[in-house]
Parts: structure tokens; C-alpha cells; sequence
């Protein structure tokens, strides 16, 4: 049956066969123009050569073409639109689909084989890369004993589609999350594929080689930690970094602010102080946080609870301020509902 | 082509070519014509998207969409309406077989060519079953909603096609 299955494979569209015949198609067709149009394109280019020099005599004669690239296949040939790599280290490499959710993992060195990653395939890329740096937290690859700061560096590269709403995603799920540790920073960097390809040319995962790109260090890659030790690296770092602007700080906000009032405490504090100008932003972010280890939060459940005790005494001393259906409120609906706003503001 | 659009369009070609064969090979007759589709669709797509350097936020769909384009100038141009296949068209008097009972050693023993031809010989039907099955992987339940036939039906057809290659084959030889 093999044999069978083979000849079908062989000789019903085969894919290898007929991408050689379209290839050679559109060669022969560039081919065909080039002949046909060959003392036009001259001149064209005499034209071209005559304009740009009365224009100014420094015009380049051969401008970069714009290319965009409309997708990249994944080592098990999906096609994916984005790639996400994280450097914590271990280091991975995410492919994301047009809906941004992960479709293949590759783990990039010997350190992230040995964390279980497989099923955070088919999360949203956000969601996958806060239980990546979990795993890694709680596998003990991040110190968090260490007095250097611990960071996670996140490049992101898309192919055709703006990656804008893939950044701000991870960026409000990650400084929102509850279950990575607060010493922990992560930086968002956009490179771009050549970055890549220079990147695996050097054997580096594409974070290294882009904190590289920012120093000089004798044509040696430096770890993420190694890189941010350095209080001046650290700068470069923060200025070269995606920022977090306010309309992000506020839905980081809004998702801790939700998640506290499904936990049924009393969040018309910390609305007062979202509500006032002035309002320093990133403060009211870390007493929000600081509100949650008051009160035993599970730093590292799955399941975003309180200890049952602690929830029965917290019934007890604040009031219900929400609806049913505003508990029912999961964060994504917060973060697509104030993506709706700003589009709609814009 | 530019070594960067060779690269860009081979990816994109792999990635997709699977899917969009299979939506061409089942909605026209001959696979002489799902293979002019079917590069046509490449070509354009190269042409107008990967040269002209557009951009196109989701491919599968987008080439679903030429593919469409595709076969609908193909109906007009042959005067033809996409292939359907009814049951009652379809006598199925057979009863299921088991597969173990069929013996493919001669087939194994051809060459690749050889055996695609004697397919050739198959009813369309049939040889749409088996490369639903041999090249696209299909459980017959896919093959049965694909053709909106019975699961039966599939079955039934597919075991007889397989004794019907074989026969073929021997009448062949001899």
C-alpha cells in the first residue's frame, strides 16, 4: 500500500514538482518582458541617470526597495506572520499565527529543553509568554535572590501584518500578570528579519543579538543578565526598548483593578486615584500589586484564586462593588475592549 | 526572480500548496486541468503580490479567493458546472470488505508512473476517492462530507477501486 500511496504522492499535484514549473514560469516570463522591453528599460535607466543628476548630483542611483515580507514558514511548515523570541535565559523562539495565538515552539538552547512547553501551543502569544518566564521562574532560572535586576528580554518580528497590538498585548499581560515575580523586567524589542538571519549566522538567540547590536563587546555575545549588570547598558537598554505608554499603564491598571473586584474587594480607591490627574502611574500599578500580596494572592496558581480562608474573610470585609457579569470579565475582554476604545479614539 | 521573492514565495507556496491543491483537485474533473489551476493561481500570485512587493494580511484566504477566481473562468471557459456526485449515480451493491483481504504486493512492485497511469483508468469518482486518500490523507468521513456522499458509499468505492487498480494491472501483464 505504501508503493501506492508513493505514486500518489508522486504524480497527483506534487508540490516539489509543480513549485519547480511555476518557478520556471515566472522566470521565463521575467525573461520574456526583459527581451520585449529591453530598449525601454535603456531608456528608462539614461532617463533616470540624466534626471537624477541635474536633480543632485548625490541622489543614489540605487534606492533600498521597500520589501515586505507576507509571512514565514515554521520549521514544520505552518506559515506564521510573527515571531516572538524570549530571552530569559533558556531562550525560545514563538511563531505566531494571523490571530496571534502560538503555533510552534523551539526551544534554542540546552536550558529550554528542559522546561515543558508544548502546551502553550494555541495560546494567545501573550498568554504563552508569561507561562514561558513562569516555567522558567519557577525552574529556578531566574534569581530571585539576585540584587541585579532580572530581566526577560521579548524581540518580536512581523512579516506584513503591523505588529503593534501583538507588542501592546504582551506588554499589558506581562506587567499585569500576578504570577511572575515583581523583580522581574521585561523588555519588548521590534527587529526585523535580517536581524534574525544575522542573528542565527552567529549561533545567538535574536534578544542576544539584538542587546549586542546596542555595545561593543570584543565581537563577544553577552547574556541578557551579563548585558543589564551594566547600569549604562541598562539605559541603552530602556531607550532602545518598546515603552509602555499611559493608554497601556491604564488597561494594566483596569486588569488588576477588574481582577481585585472579582476577588470582591472594595477597588473605589485605586478608581478614585486612576480617575485623578496628575496620578502617578506606574506607582498605583505597583500598590495594586502590593494589594494582592496583602491579601495571600497566589503567586503561583493557575487559578488566579485567593486561599479559601482569606477569600471568606475578604467577603467579610468588603462590599460587592460589581455585577455578576462585570466578575464574569475575563482580562483579555479588558484589553480588547480598551483596544476598541483607542481604536475608536483614533 | 530576486533570491529575497524566491525565498518569500517558496515559503509561502509551501506552506499553502497543500491546502489549495486539495480545494482545486475536488471541485473540477481532470487533473491535468486542478494542475493549470493551480499553477495559474501561483503565477498570479506571484506577479501581483510577492514582485509588487504588496502586502496581504492572510495568504490561505487570499489565494482561496484566486482559486475561486480561477475556477469559475475555468466553468465558463469549458462550458462546465463543478463536479458533483449524486448516490443514486453511484450503484453501490457491494458490501464493505475488509482491507487485509486485498493484496497490493504486484502494485508494490511497479513503479510509481506505472501504477498513476492505470489510475488514470479509474472512473473520476474513484480516482477522486483514492487521492483523497493516498495524497491528501483523508479519513473517509472527510472524503464522504468533501463529495457529499455516504461514509458507505466512500467505502464501498474505495475497496472496489483498489481490486478494480489491481485487475487493471494483471489484465496488463497479461
Amino acid at each position: 500500500m505504501e508503493k501506492l500511496k508513493q505514486s500518489f504522492k508522486d504524480n497527483l499535484l506534487n508540490e516539489d514538482v509543480m513549485f519547480k514549473r511555476i518557478t520556471q514560469k515566472t522566470t521565463q516570463k521575467s525573461y520574456l518582458n526583459f527581451v520585449n522591453f529591453k530598449i525601454l528599460m535603456t531608456l528608462s535607466i539614461v532617463l533616470t541617470l540624466i534626471i537624477a543628476i541635474v536633480i543632485n548630483n548625490s541622489s543614489p542611483l540605487n534606492p533600498v526597495k521597500n520589501t515586505t515580507q507576507i509571512g514565514i514558514s515554521t520549521p514544520q511548515n505552518k506559515l506564521a506572520y510573527a515571531i516572538v523570541s524570549v530571552d530569559i535565559n533558556p531562550s525560545f523562539e514563538l511563531y505566531v499565527d494571523i490571530n496571534d495565538k502560538v503555533i510552534e515552539i523551539i526551544p534554542l538552547n540546552d536550558e529550554a529543553k528542559t522546561l515543558s512547553y508544548e502546551s502553550f501551543v494555541g495560546l494567545p502569544v501573550q498568554d504563552a509568554v508569561e507561562e514561558l518566564i513562569r516555567k522558567a521562574q519557577d525552574a529556578g532560572f531566574i534569581d530571585l535572590t539576585n540584587t541585579s535586576p532580572n530581566t526577560v528580554i521579548i524581540s518580536t518580528i512581523s512579516y506584513g501584518v503591523d505588529g503593534t497590538k501583538l507588542v501592546k498585548d504582551i506588554q499589558i499581560k506581562l506587567r499585569s500578570s500576578l504570577f511572575i515575580d515583581r523583580s522581574i523586567k521585561s523588555y519588548i524589542i521590534k527587529a526585523t528579519d535580517d536581524d534574525r538571519e544575522k542573528a542565527k549566522n552567529e549561533n545567538v538567540s535574536l534578544g542576544i543579538y539584538m542587546l549586542n547590536g546596542f555595545i561593543q563587546n570584543n565581537g563577544l555575545p553577552m547574556s541578557v543578565q551579563a548585558f543589564v549588570s551594566d547600569l549604562n547598558n541598562l539605559e541603552l537598554l530602556e531607550e532602545y526598548a518598546e515603552n509602555t505608554t499611559n493608554v497601556e499603564l491604564v488597561s494594566v491598571i483596569q486588569v488588576l483593578i477588574n481582577e481585585l473586584e472579582r476577588l470582591n474587594i472594595n477597588t473605589s480607591g485605586f478608581q478614585n486615584r486612576l480617575n485623578t490627574e496628575g496620578e502617578d502611574l506606574e506607582e498605583l500599578i505597583e500598590d495594586l500589586k502590593d494589594a494582592f500580596e496583602s491579601i495571600g494572592y497566589k503567586e503561583t496558581s493557575s487559578n488566579n484564586s485567593l486561599d479559601e480562608s482569606e477569600d471568606e474573610e475578604e467577603d467579610e470585609d468588603h462590599s460587592i462593588s460589581e455585577s455578576e457579569d462585570d466578575e464574569e470579565n475575563t482580562e483579555e475582554d479588558v484589553e480588547d475592549e480598551e483596544y476598541e476604545e483607542e481604536e475608536e479614539d483614533n | 526572480m530576486s533570491q529575497k521573492n524566491t525565498e518569500l514565495f517558496e515559503t509561502i507556496y509551501r506552506a499553502t500548496f497543500n491546502t489549495i491543491s486539495k480545494y482545486v483537485y475536488f471541485k473540477v474533473a481532470q487533473l491535468s486541468d486542478a494542475e493549470d489551476i493551480v499553477q495559474a493561481i501561483y503565477i498570479d500570485f506571484y506577479n501581483y503580490i510577492i514582485k509588487k512587493n504588496k502586502s496581504v494580511e492572510n495568504v490561505q484566504a487570499y489565494l482561496t479567493q484566486m482559486a475561486n477566481h480561477e475556477l469559475s473562468k475555468y466553468y465558463k471557459s469549458k462550458n462546465e458546472l463543478p463536479i458533483t456526485f449524486s448516490e443514486e449515480n453511484l450503484k453501490v451493491l457491494e458490501n464493505i470488505q475488509d482491507e487485509s483481504d486485498l493484496e497490493f504486493e504486484i502494485l508494490n512492485s511497479n513503479n510509481s508512473i506505472e501504477v498513476f497511469n492505470l489510475v488514470k483508468n479509474l472512473s473520476l469518482i474513484d480516482q477522486k476517492i483514492l487521492g483523497a486518500r493516498f495524497r491528501y490523507d483523508m479519513t473517509f468521513k472527510e472524503i464522504a462530507q468533501l463529495l457529499s456522499l455516504s461514509e458507505n458509499t466512500i467505502k464501498t468505492r474505495y475497496y472496489r477501486a483498489l481490486k478494480e487498480l489491481k485487475k487493471l494491472y494483471l489484465d496488463q501483464e497479461s
